[in-house]
């Protein structure tokens, strides 16, 4: 995607521009290329000004095309849209366990049925950041998410360790590095949150908020706190664990996320007896439903306050 | 007359050459970044400063374990050979935190791995390189990738407090993930709630 269309291919102007510099070039043809030079560059000022989203780091082509479009076309009726993520795919296979389950198939299984799920008994779009086994970036999760102005991002895992005896449900959110950057960002989030909606829409051009867009959950960790509360505890009454607890980790598919957002590590892979019972489709099920209850007692209470 | 005008114009192109020589010998060696990188590639048996015939040049140092109880990490002291350099320290926490546990704890990095290279810069931001069986031979789990950076993370701030960051790179290269979890494109600091009490 780029501004002069699909065929253009932004090195070869790089190349262009090198080419004119080393080469010695008749007179005429010399100026001729500086008038193809400003014309071009002068495009390139315009698209940018209308554009302001050229210079936001995790945008993918999906979000750019739509912040474009949202000049033209209206945006639909607002129903909000809880994103699914389900972990690894493709070549990245996730976790292994003993008998062959591979983390990237009991993700996948698992969010198809969260997902029908919420559709059937809330009024939400739900999106998958993959549907089947390919490979996704990190970045594209989020971006998705982000796309979709994303009311709730769900990222679904199931766990794996050294320790032979772990077990049990995990659900983290964002733990921020307390360096003296990300304090700066965190506070500067904190005071103006309204503003992470501005950036979305590319009506911002502030190049500070542009570059914290890559932290943007730093502004929903009391939510996203709350959201995994209420998965951990269902998932633990589910499965009879009762010191299994919510945790914090600096995870990069949570980091940019624009909404409440967390990880869930259903259960683990390492563990003989809980890879047995994942890759089982009534236990799925019985996980999808645990972590749907945490959703619906989430959403009341945030609507609450 | 014309004929010693020659000899004596060489003698000054020489004369002329050599004081540029000599300028340029003392700008070498008194300008720079004066930004100095510390890497601790020397062995630690050829360096001066480490004496291991002497008592006092032993340092008891912390390193943290993950338990198999309860998934936390528990300290385990150990001896390295002390010395004027951070840097030579922090190679020598490492490549004991790679030997494992002595006292039965798991020590959370594959047992292939290797350290490659140890950097410490000036501002206190440690660089620890592993070889890329840390990422290939790895659980891929969430427990697993935590385990592994704060284990190294959190033994390394603990000990040396000229140590303020750590980064972990993987086969030389700053990579985005161990195993699909933790952000390793971002410096991590000491985490206490990950220790147990």
């Amino acid at each position: 995607m780029n501004i002069f269309g699909r065929g253009f291919d932004s090195r070869r102007l790089h190349h262009i521009i090198l080419v004119a510099k080393r080469e010695p070039v008749k007179k005429k043809s010399l100026g001729f290329s500086y008038v193809i030079f400003i014309v071009l560059m002068f495009g390139v000022l315009a698209g940018t000004q209308e554009r302001p989203f050229l210079r936001v780091s995790v945008a993918d082509s999906a979000y750019l095309s739509r912040s474009r479009n949202s000049e033209r076309v209206p945006l639909p009726q607002r129903r909000r849209t809880v994103v699914i993520d389900p972990g690894h795919g493709g070549l990245e296979t996730g976790a292994k366990g003993k008998f062959g389950a591979l983390e990237k198939n009991i993700t996948l299984s698992i969010s198809k049925k969260l997902k029908a799920i919420i559709e059937r008994d809330l009024a939400f779009n739900v999106e998958l950041t993959r549907d089947k086994d390919v490979e996704v970036s990190l970045e594209q999760r989020t971006a998705l998410a982000n796309y979709h102005d994303a009311f709730i991002f769900i990222s679904i895992h199931a766990n794996s360790s050294f320790r032979k005896k772990a077990r049990g449900p995990e659900t983290y959110f964002l733990s921020l590095n307390a360096t003296d950057r990300d304090a700066r960002r965190l506070a500067y989030l904190e005071n103006n949150e309204s503003e992470i909606g501005d950036k979305i829409f590319g009506q911002d051009e502030d190049d500070i908020k542009m570059i914290l867009w890559d932290m943007a959950q730093s502004a929903y960790l009391e939510q996203s706190s709350m959201l995994a509360d209420k998965i951990q505890d269902e998932l633990n009454s589910l499965l009879r664990t009762k010191n299994r607890g919510v945790k914090q980790a600096p995870f990069f598919v949570l980091a940019g996320v624009a909404c409440p957002a967390v990880l869930v590590e259903t259960a683990f892979l390492s563990n003989a007896d809980e890879e047995k019972k994942l890759v089982s489709e009534a236990f799925q099920r019985q996980l999808a439903q645990a972590i749907f209850r945490g959703l619906v007692r989430f959403i009341r209470e945030y609507s609450n306050e | 007359m014309s004929k010693e005008m020659p000899d004596r114009k060489g003698l000054i192109i020489a004369a002329s050459l050599m004081v540029l020589l000599i300028i340029l010998v003392v700008v070498f060696f008194s300008l720079g970044t004066r930004k100095s990188v510390e890497l601790a590639t020397s062995s630690l048996l050829s360096n001066p400063d480490v004496d291991s015939s002497h008592p006092h040049t032993v340092k008891t140092i912390t390193l943290f374990f993950l338990s198999e109880k309860d998934g936390l990490l528990h300290s385990e002291e150990r001896d390295i050979l002390k010395s004027p350099s951070i840097s030579l320290m922090g190679r020598q926490l490492v490549e004991e935190l790679l030997i494992g546990s002595k006292n039965g704890m798991i020590c959370p990095f594959p047992s292939e791995t290797k350290l490659r290279e140890f950097y410490l810069t000036e501002e206190g931001h440690a660089y620890v390189d592993f070889s890329r069986e840390i990422r290939e031979e790895h659980p891929f789990g969430s427990e697993a990738d935590i385990a592994t950076v704060y284990s190294c993370v959190n033994s390394l701030t603990h000990n040396f407090s000229d140590i303020k960051l750590v980064s972990i790179l993987i086969d030389g290269r700053e990579s985005q993930t161990l195993g699909g979890h933790v952000d390793l494109t971002r410096p991590f600091v000491f985490r206490k709630d990950l220790i147990a009490k």
